[in-house]
């Protein structure tokens, strides 16, 4: 232990003594590092953290899965079918998304809401902070209206009032009871201002056919011991049941999934190639520090064989010197934590959505514990070949100085060579993964969604229905809006509808005319419920027939605009406009097509499209009873000259003039939902293109340091050359080929590498660009390769500078 | 009398070091005739070594002029200097200073491969040069394996390969033997008869004789020029 103390002393002596040297070394291991901890953070947060709540492992999602589709929300009835009959679970409980409108005290405004059963938080194992969960009797339809805050909400509109339980608030326009507050970190399938009781809405005509799956999930809680295998084989004996007495529940089975590898599933793979590429950071990290390390060992081989004639063995060196490297290492940590804690803020700020479902990216005792092993295990990788070199000392060389008769390469020099030609072409890989994805992106911006984004406005409204009872007073409000916001200077046309592409729309099943309504013959569309205008507005080009006019109403017979795709589907050769279709969203049944318009992207610009067609209602046209539940919320979209949002003051001001108590949320451009559409990815490129920079500029200090130390060492050399008539042009290109001949093995070496790796990034790959893209190949490499010229090129260009007759007298 | 294929006027070089004036050599006139065996002698510190390097065109006088071939060349850019060295001027040092890397042949070829030649008329020449100083059979060898008088020969064959105006010889025995530093001598006696024009630093008086001419220096100056019976 002593020994190891001293070795220790030695060793901070010894780089305090070597300032530069440390400082480089720290600099370069503090980067990554620093990296390396950022993004474990977030594997950590995402991946490793187990879920807040109590015994979490035995939590689970149930969805439910047809033939035709893979995933479903839950049809309320089976919910509650599945949790009376089962046998497996402790318990289940429903829940999904709504949102309401707080008025009263402060301005009004669109709260996000979440909508659970009674039974949500005992399954999560989860208490308010204040007050209670919901009673038996508020969870059911027409029960007391009981809400519980979350914690932000509580905090932002009520500033943490410790007496908010028991005071009312105003929702949609009706008193609700604050019943509750949650805990801060409290989080559930994202984040939200308010719970209220899924059950009020339980007699909804939508919750009351099981041919309707309105977006409700299903968490349960397993007995101990139970696998999901066997709960899942215990919900669909329960589902079969359920298919003998309900013809809607055929073919309809239950699903279930992990609750953590629900949340995280879409996100692994993200995660794990951007931890991936930072590994390959902290490997050109490594490479660099060693590269140094060895450099430097040469400067110290004099007191190694020193050390070594005076009975120093092998092992007691290269611990010598692991001990110096760890230590480097250790303070490359200390360092490379502050990196991270400056990561992890950026990462918060830049996380996409998606993430924060997971709960804070910070530096806890996991990261910290991690980093530590990262800084001793990089500290022992980077120190292990030059200790090993350094101790290896010739005996009979002992004391003598070096003959300078000849220059030879050494086998350190052979040594440097190899860790430069790895962290080229690790640095390649990920050029080229960061190359791939960045191409990708910009092939999606010549994607053509089918509609013209640019210069439209959006806000959403949703119209209380307990000051909007009637269809026709949630109509006239739609009217009288359009009709205003018409009128405002520089607006060219506005529409409302019920679903836009990228931002949602409901999926809608239909048969072809004349055929049986079983669910073998169901096809499914997405459906848009649209007011006259929507095609202008969006752009959307009209094929064939006609769009909607004013004069679509409840009394004129249904009709559909259909997509592209559905006609050549369904009507290959033919024209359809005029044929019919049966429809599911009216209870008229059969539906005459008025129109053909072209397909638009509307779950993403690549990728697969979950519903293939696309059709559109005239949102007036729809019975009375669904005319009001659809058009009481709807999206706003305006068409404007010249930026959108400054149209979105003289907007809100017409909604405030039809009426003043309505809030407007989610008020953006048509083109920020294509932006979020890709946020995940967008995000996952930039981060893979900040650590291929990162790579790339590390690699190039390397092989700067080994070109430079390489000239260093072979100035006798060059000294010779020039002084037997050696050119500066040779001199130049005797040292720049020695560095691309480096460049050129890590680039052969990193593209066989990025060739079978990019294949693992599917997730960041568009349709549009294929893993092997000859042109991101041919680009990186080239930049590579340039990058490399540059870093060869200033130690060529000093080199043209020895005096030969300095470096004759060298010898 | 031949014309001088080296003509140094009032040749002085300075070298400063912190506020330390040092004259390496003052006020040198001299003339070398085309074919003429010169050696240059004295002590240590007398600025034998700063003459060769300035007259091989590796260092700068600070004053004076040096017209090599009636041309002056003190005045040439880096890139023509190295271009005079290359075509006109074969240097021998004390320590051979042989590149470890490249073979026998290849250190030999190395200057050639500094102008334009093409391949064959190079592999003619350098083995011209090492049949002429007896390596012809060492041609793959690395400098390691050979021995001190050997490796020597070869920095022979590699001065001459290029067939220069002008060879240098920087104490070429000073790190030799009494029987190879004979050897270099009676090849570098066998250079100047076949017309080499020689300039040779060295300390051993008796190879000094075997030049035509010593000029013997002291604190950078010329002190004294003796002339030699013509060499059998």
């Amino acid at each position: 232990m002593s020994a190891l103390l001293r070795d220790l002393r030695f060793a901070a002596r010894v780089l305090a003594k070597s300032p530069s040297y440390t400082f480089v070394a720290v600099f370069t291991l503090a980067l990554g590092i620093g990296a390396n901890t950022a993004i474990f953070s977030t594997v950590n947060a995402v991946l490793l953290r187990p879920l807040p709540y109590a015994q979490p492992e035995r939590l689970v999602v149930l969805t439910e899965t047809q033939p035709k589709f893979e995933e479903m929300s839950v049809a309320y009835l089976n919910y509650v079918d599945y949790r009376q009959q089962n046998s497996t679970f402790v318990d289940m409980g429903a829940f999904n998304d709504a949102s309401v409108n707080i008025t009263g005290k402060g301005e009004p405004e669109r709260l996000k809401a979440q909508q659970f059963s009674q039974s949500v938080l005992p399954v999560l194992g989860v208490e308010p902070l204040l007050g209670r969960n919901f009673l038996a009797e508020e969870d059911r339809p027409r029960g007391p209206k009981a809400v519980i805050l979350t914690h932000g909400f509580w905090q932002r509109r009520f500033a943490g009032d410790p007496d908010i339980v028991g005071k009312p608030i105003t929702l949609d326009g009706a008193p609700w009871d604050v019943v509750g507050v949650m805990p801060p970190d409290f989080r559930f399938f994202g984040t939200s201002d308010v719970i209220i009781p899924i059950g009020l809405r339980a007699d909804e005509p939508n919750y009351q056919s099981r041919g309707s799956h309105p977006g409700i999930t299903v968490v349960g809680r397993l007995k101990p011991d139970v696998t999901i295998e066997q709960a899942t084989a215990d919900l669909r004996a329960v589902g079969d049941g359920l298919a003998k007495i309900h013809e809607q529940v055929q073919d309809t089975r239950a699903r279930l999934q992990d609750m953590h590898e629900d949340l995280v599933e879409d996100l692994r793979e993200g995660i794990l190639l951007l931890y991936g590429a930072v590994m390959f950071v902290l490997l050109i990290t490594a490479a660099n520090v060693a590269n140094l390390m060895l450099a430097r060992a040469m400067t110290r081989q004099k007191e190694m064989r020193i050390r070594a004639a005076l009975g120093a063995g092998r092992w007691r060196l290269v611990r010598q010197l692991l001990v110096e490297s760890s230590l480097l290492g250790l303070v490359g940590g200390a360092m490379g934590l502050l990196v991270a804690l400056w990561g992890v803020d950026l990462l918060a700020a830049a996380r996409p959505q998606a993430i924060e479902v997971l709960g804070p990216i910070e530096v806890d005792a996991p990261v910290l514990a991690y980093t530590l092993a990262v800084a001793l295990g990089t500290g022992l990788l980077f120190g292990l070949v030059p200790a090993i070199y350094a101790s290896r000392q010739d005996l009979a060389q002992a004391l003598k100085e070096a003959d300078h008769r000849a220059t030879a390469v050494g086998g350190h020099l052979r040594v440097r060579n190899l860790l430069v030609v790895v962290e080229v072409a690790l640095a390649l890989v990920l050029l080229v993964g960061a190359g791939l994805s960045l191409r990708g992106f910009a092939k999606l911006a010549d994607v053509d969604p089918g509609f013209s984004p640019g210069d439209v406005l959006t806000m959403e409204l949703s119209l209380p229905t307990t000051r909007y009872k009637t269809a026709a007073e949630v109509r006239r409000f739609w009217t009288e809006l359009e009709r205003r916001v018409a009128e405002i200077p520089g607006v060219v046309s506005v529409s409302a509808s019920s679903g836009l592409p990228f931002a949602g729309a409901s999926e809608s099943s239909f048969l072809m005319a004349g055929e049986p309504r079983v669910i073998a013959n169901t096809k499914m569309a997405v459906a848009y419920f649209v007011d006259a205008g929507h095609f202008e507005t969006l752009k959307i080009p009209l094929h064939a027939g006609r769009t909607f006019t004013a004069h679509d109403t409840e009394e004129t017979p249904l009709g559909l605009v259909i997509d592209q795709a559905l006609a050549d589907k369904f009507f290959p050769g033919q024209n359809p406009v005029g044929q019919q279709l049966q429809e599911g969203m009216s209870d008229k049944g059969i539906a005459e097509i008025v129109g053909v318009v072209g397909h638009v992207a509307h779950y993403g610009l690549d990728g697969p499209q979950r519903t293939q067609y696309q059709m559109y209602y005239a949102y007036r046209q729809l019975p009375a009873p669904i005319q009001a539940r659809i058009a009481s919320g709807m999206t706003l979209s305006v068409r404007t000259q010249g930026e959108p949002l400054g149209y979105a003051t003289q907007v809100r001001a017409a909604v405030a003039a039809v009426d003043p108590e309505q809030p407007v949320f989610a008020v953006q451009t048509l083109e920020q939902y294509i932006a979020d559409s890709v946020a995940p990815r967008r995000f996952t490129s930039a981060l893979l293109s900040v650590f291929a920079a990162l790579a790339l500029v590390l690699a190039a200090v390397g092989l700067y340091a080994t070109m430079a130390h390489s000239v260093a060492q072979r100035t006798h050399e060059l000294g010779v050359r020039m002084a037997l008539g050696a050119q500066p042009r040779h001199v130049v290109w005797l040292v720049v080929r020695q560095g691309l001949v480096l460049v050129a093995a890590g680039a052969a070496l990193g593209l066989a590498g990025a060739l079978a790796l990019t294949r693992l990034m599917t997730s960041l790959l568009t349709q549009q660009v294929s893993p092997a893209d000859p042109a991101t190949y041919v680009g990186v490499t080239l930049l590579l390769v340039a990058i490399g010229l540059l870093a060869t090129y200033i130690p060529a260009q000093r080199a043209t500078r020895i005096d030969p007759m300095v470096a004759l007298r060298q010898e | 009398m031949a014309e001088p294929l080296i003509c140094l006027k009032a040749l002085t070089r300075v070298f400063h070091t912190d506020e330390v004036e040092t004259h390496a050599i003052a006020d040198i006139h001299f003339g070398v005739p085309r074919g003429e065996y010169v050696c240059i002698a004295g002590p240590s510190g007398s600025g034998k070594t700063t003459l060769l390097s300035i007259i091989g065109l590796l260092d700068t006088p600070t004053s004076g002029t040096y017209l090599l071939d009636n041309q002056p060349v003190s005045g040439l850019s880096g890139p023509e200097r190295a271009r005079v060295r290359n075509e006109r001027i074969g240097f021998v040092f004390q320590s051979f200073n042989l590149i470890g890397d490249l073979t026998v042949a290849e250190n030999v070829e190395l200057p050639l491969t500094y102008r334009p030649m093409s391949s064959a008329e190079r592999q003619r020449r350098v083995a011209a040069a090492l049949e002429r100083v007896g390596m012809a059979h060492r041609g793959r060898h690395l400098p390691s394996q050979l021995s001190g008088g050997q490796q020597q020969r070869v920095a022979l064959a590699r001065a001459v390969a290029g067939e220069p105006l002008l060879l240098l010889a920087d104490e070429p025995t000073g790190n030799l033997d009494s029987k190879n530093g004979d050897a270099v001598m009676a090849l570098l006696r066998d250079l100047h008869r076949a017309g080499t024009t020689i300039l040779m630093v060295t300390h051993n008086p008796e190879y000094a004789r075997q030049a035509q001419r010593t000029i013997h220096l002291f604190d950078g100056r010329v002190v004294e020029e003796t002339v030699h019976e013509r060499v059998a």
